[in-house]
């Protein structure tokens, strides 16, 4: 409740209430908590310990080791450092909507919605890599700073995480911990911008998908980034692999200006052409509506005209004359970003497909392994019956990558109309799968 | 629970116990250890997030290791930051307002704390006052005062301190179970010994400095409660009254009349004076009705509406005068026969610089029932008359009217027939009036004998200090909003006629009239040698103080106005006078929290007394916050059945 209303509005504003508002606060609530809970078990699988000094938290162990970690944990180490500057700024003045705001949409957006989502597949690494022993470290960073800076407007919460997060001699409260202001020399405000611009990328990839129904979950081919802005053609060279893992695409592509596999048509403006050329109008309406409008486009732009003769008349147009209307080639959908077009080619190969139903077979076995009560690293023998001829053999074809994901020492991939006793029937897109898995000991 | 080393299966432990384990798993409930750390444990967590079930635990743990005190002594050495909690009535549960109000209170106290203030605070309740008093009225269905004496005053007295004492109890556990870190153990009260000595104590500094004034004067009264009330506590809404225009008839003239106009029928009988404006025009007018002639004084630019109004069938103008030529002329009141001190009364024309050119452009002037009318009475040396009682009641002195109610609207009907053929025009009106605040009954102003303190004095200095010497967030709730009350501010009425509350220090001689202002327990226990029981009425008022003249000082049967006993919070808090260290220290206090209508309420009075008794501000910063509204943007308020209660909020 007091997180609800600190932030709905500001100190010296009345205060409107809304269950509306209510709701959304416990939403934060839940998805703050599953962000703590969630890295756990694989802390716990590995025996992860933070760092500490005399049995004290020793945050300087990632401060002063931040350059060495990969770019979404230096990112999200620059986030919570930004927002604490905020917080305490906020507080300074007493603006405490301005101080609960923004760690609402830290949560929600950028901790969980983001940075989780990039790291859980790190989770699953090797004991000793130390891609994994980074992501612990700054996931527990992440949580006690943000914990501190939490706990006077959630002072339950913050403390009942806190006490299952704390080092032996670290303070007894949440409550007497010292107050965070963040690190300036932490904060990194490229970084930080780029990481905008992959996530504004992300949205509108989403979206490009949605127009051309295609699910996140089944890979496409290449996506076109298309903008004027260096900034945005910079941030999708520089994170590249993250923009191809984010957008599930084998190539992202930044274009500067306008995308060259763009169709045009031109329309001819009736009202100028009308006035101007008065009988003659009918001759350039049809001149304009036959040519290729990506080549009267590509004129304008380069000479700001266009000649037209016909017989003894004779003219030029200009942009006043024609107005353009996109068309995507087959198979394209786009969506807009902020200072960019965004373009996914969805075209479905063979290998695409295979793709695509092996992760869906992946994700099926998964979920049971974890409605079984598995371990992480427990070793399965897994059976998949498919309906369809084809797709087994597409299937078939990352037979290994689907036995390595899913930890199966043995896998068989057959079709069939129906599976063996107990098997548990699931539906991919219309189509029947039976599986079923064992524990291997 | 098991110690975890990687690469080892859950299910290659213990066997027997391994199902219990997959079983609870899928109950949500399994829990690992994630790692030891001398005696700390870190626990994989499976359950869900449900908020009430963590508070609870967190409440528990809180309450175990007694974390809110360890805290506060772990920052002891840290720099000193004083907070004063702005006291809530105690008459009832907590809105979702005031769960607001510590909420933002709480946070900025953990942040403080968390950035190593040493903090001092205590929180505190307002526990006197009318809506006590009206509550237990209420509770004991007791009509007005003279119910009240007939049960015994002390009696009504010990149920308004259990009232108030029960009240706090309840409220102190609902602000811990929102979690707010305050001493609610031990919260200063307005009516503890203590505070009511620091009560004291302010009014002999302010009596010494020449800042105390008996006056009589033109309060804000309601009948009802029988009390004077403050500017602050008039609330303002619609009322129809009767609007009329009434002939005065000038001595030594046949037929010659002065009209006046007036929406208080009921102040005719104490009616002294007629104001005009000295540079307005003036009409003598000729009017015919009914084959009938008069002679009207009126504004010459208002004369043909008036005119109609009275449903005249022609007039022309005879001469006319300024107000200034006006000024002077005497008349006699058309009730004289009626009203016995009407007739003792000489009336005359007189000039004020607020009468306008509306109606008739002459005012009827009651200086005991107006606040203009009575600066013009003060100026022009008019008699103050008000023959209204503390009930709202005509007094012998109106003659005929005596007895009656002057709110009724019988009461304005009567005087309005009494008037007979000196009514000119009778017709309706709507306008603002203003109602008692506690219990809505239309006010009145009525002329009496009141205890003030001189703030106007200390104006000046008040602003100075609010925009010199204190921080105001938002910076424009101090410099447009509270400087603006500020600089209007009067004559601080700090008497009342009632019983639950502070009561005022001062003894006066019924002998010699000789005032004198008690500033501490100790004083009045020396003086007249009897042991106090306990600073409340009645008790009180049994002392009484020898006087040099030979004659028994009493206890004046006041009590203090109780935004008073709010205004003395910051040092009353630090157990000022009687522990002077904590004072010396810690005052002023670095902030203050409260909603917008603590402008003209407790931001207000403890700066007024403040200035006065010890000349400077007694808070450093303010930070002001709003109303709770619901979501339509009313306020809340059980009249129209849209509160939210906290625990509401906190169920779901």
């Amino acid at each position: 409740m007091r997180q609800y209303i600190l932030s709905a509005s500001a100190p010296w504003d009345d205060l409107r209430f809304s269950w509306e508002g209510v709701k959304t606060t416990m939403r934060m609530f839940n998805v703050l908590w599953n962000v703590y809970k969630f890295p756990l078990p694989y802390m716990a699988l590995d025996g992860y310990k933070p760092a500490e000094k005399d049995g004290v938290w020793d945050p300087s162990a990632v401060e002063a080791h931040v350059k060495e970690f990969c770019r979404e944990d230096r990112w999200l180490i620059s986030r919570i450092n930004s927002l604490a500057e905020t917080v305490s700024a906020e507080m300074e003045v007493c603006n405490l909507h301005r101080a609960t705001r923004p760690i609402s949409t830290f949560v929600l957006d950028e901790l969980s919605r983001w940075y989780v989502q990039l790291v859980r597949p790190r989770m699953w690494l090797e004991e000793d890599s130390v891609s994994k022993q980074q992501a612990y470290d700054t996931i527990y960073y992440c949580m006690r700073r943000l914990l501190t800076i939490m706990a006077p407007f959630a002072p339950f919460a913050a403390e009942k995480m806190y006490q299952n997060l704390r080092l032996g001699n670290d303070p007894a409260s949440i409550h007497m911990v010292d107050w965070f202001k963040g690190v300036d020399a932490l904060h990194d405000p490229v970084l930080e911008e780029e990481m905008q611009i992959i996530q504004n990328f992300d949205e509108a990839v989403s979206n490009a998908r949605q127009n051309g129904k295609r699910k996140g979950r089944w890979p496409v081919s290449e996506v076109i980034v298309a903008s004027d802005s260096d900034a945005v053609i910079n941030a999708v060279a520089a994170m590249n692999d993250m923009a191809c893992d984010r957008a599930n695409a084998r190539k992202v592509t930044a274009v500067k200006g306008l995308w060259d596999k763009l169709e045009w048509t031109a329309v001819p403006t009736m009202k100028a052409i009308g006035k101007q050329f008065g009988r003659n109008g009918p001759k350039v309406k049809a001149f304009i509506e036959n040519t290729d409008g990506c080549s009267l486009k590509a004129a304008l732009a380069k000479d700001g005209k266009v000649p037209f003769t016909d017989g003894d008349f004779s003219c030029e147009l200009t942009d006043e004359h024609m107005t353009f209307t996109e068309k995507m080639p087959e198979n394209i959908f786009g969506a807009q970003m902020d200072n960019a077009e965004v373009y996914v080619d969805v075209t479905l190969t063979d290998e695409l497909e295979a793709d695509g139903y092996a992760r869906e077979i992946i994700r099926r076995i998964q979920e049971m392994r974890k409605q079984a009560g598995l371990a992480v690293d427990a070793k399965i023998a897994a059976s998949a019956v498919i309906a369809d001829e084809r797709v087994t053999a597409l299937v078939n074809s990352q037979h290994e990558v689907v036995a390595g994901e899913v930890r199966a020492e043995s896998l068989s991939i057959e079709a069939g109309e129906s599976g063996p006793e107990g098997a548990a029937e699931w539906d991919v897109d219309g189509l029947k799968v039976f599986i079923s898995i064992k524990e291997k000991c | 629970m098991r110690l975890l080393k990687s690469g080892c299966s859950i299910f290659t432990a213990a066997a027997v116990s391994d199902k219990k384990i997959i079983t609870n798993y899928r109950q949500n409930k399994y829990i690992t250890t994630l790692f030891t750390m001398g005696n700390i444990t870190v626990k994989e967590v499976t359950e869900n997030y449900v908020a009430k079930d963590v508070e609870a635990s967190v409440r528990a743990f809180w309450d175990e290791n007694n974390t809110y005190r360890e805290t506060r002594k772990l920052r002891a050495n840290g720099k000193d930051w004083l907070f004063v909690d702005g006291p809530p009535y105690t008459t009832g549960y907590i809105h979702l307002g005031t769960a607001w109000n510590k909420i933002l209170k709480d946070a900025i106290l953990r942040y403080q704390s968390m950035n190593g203030k040493h903090i001092v605070e205590r929180a505190g309740y307002d526990m006197h006052g009318l809506p006590i008093e009206v509550k237990v009225e209420e509770k004991l269905g007791f009509k007005n005062k003279a119910d009240i004496e007939k049960h015994g005053v002390a009696n009504f007295i010990e149920e308004c301190r259990d009232f108030a004492l029960t009240h706090k109890d309840l409220m102190s556990d609902q602000f811990r179970n929102i979690g707010t870190w305050m001493d609610f153990d031990d919260p200063y009260q307005t009516v503890d010994k203590g505070y009511i000595e620091a009560a004291w104590h302010t009014l002999k500094l302010c009596a010494d400095k020449g800042y105390l004034e008996r006056g009589s004067r033109v309060v804000n009264w309601c009948p009802r409660c029988g009390t004077a009330i403050a500017d602050a506590e008039v609330e303002y809404s619609d009322e129809t009254d009767p609007s009329i225009f009434v002939k005065f008839p000038i001595i030594g003239r046949e037929n010659e009349y002065l009209v006046i106009w007036t929406t208080t029928p009921w102040t005719l009988p104490a009616n002294v004076a007629v104001a005009v404006g000295a540079e307005f025009i003036y009409a003598k007018c000729r009017a015919e009705k009914d084959g009938k002639e008069e002679l009207l004084w009126i504004a010459k630019d208002l004369a043909e509406q008036i005119l109609k109004y009275g449903k005249y069938q022609k007039y022309d103008i005879l001469e006319t005068k300024t107000g200034k030529e006006l000024a002077g002329t005497t008349y006699a009141s058309p009730l004289a026969d009626l009203v016995p001190i009407q007739k003792e009364t000489e009336h005359r024309v007189v000039t004020a610089d607020y009468v306008a050119l509306e109606n008739t452009g002459m005012v009827h002037i009651a200086p005991g029932h107006g606040w203009d009318d009575y600066l013009v009475g003060l100026k022009e040396h008019l008699p103050i008359i008000c023959p209204v009682d503390g009930n709202g009641n005509f007094t012998e002195q109106a003659g005929i009217f005596a007895g009656k109610y002057v709110k009724d609207l019988e009461t304005n009907q009567d005087v309005i027939t009494k008037l007979g053929d000196y009514m000119l025009a009778v017709r309706k009106i709507t306008h603002r009036y203003g109602h008692c605040w506690r219990c809505k009954t239309p006010i009145i102003y009525r002329a009496t004998s009141q205890w003030f303190l001189k703030v106007k004095e200390v104006k000046d200095q008040m602003l100075e200090e609010i925009s010199r010497d204190v921080t105001w967030y938002p910076d424009w709730a101090g410099s447009a909003r509270f400087h603006d009350w500020i600089a209007e501010a009067r004559d601080w009425c700090i008497s009342r006629q009632r019983y639950w509350g502070i009561p005022i220090p001062i003894w006066v001689c019924p002998k010699c009239n000789k005032c004198h202002v008690v500033g501490s327990f100790e004083e009045l226990e020396r003086l007249p040698g009897q042991k106090m029981k306990d600073p409340h009425r009645p008790y009180v008022d049994e002392i009484t103080i020898p006087c040099d003249c030979g004659g028994l000082m009493e206890r004046i049967p006041d009590i203090f106005d109780v935004w008073y006993d709010s205004g003395v919070a910051s040092w009353a808090t630090l157990r000022y006078p009687e522990k002077k260290e904590d004072f010396e220290r810690y005052w002023p206090a670095d902030m203050i929290l409260e909603g917008q209508d603590q402008t003209r309420g407790w931001f207000y009075s403890q700066l007024a007394l403040s200035t006065m008794a010890f000349g400077k501000a007694p808070y450093k910063s303010v930070v002001m916050h709003g109303f709770a509204l619901d979501g339509n943007g009313k306020k809340m308020s059980k009249s129209l059945g849209n509160v939210v209660a906290p625990e509401d909020v906190i169920e779901k």
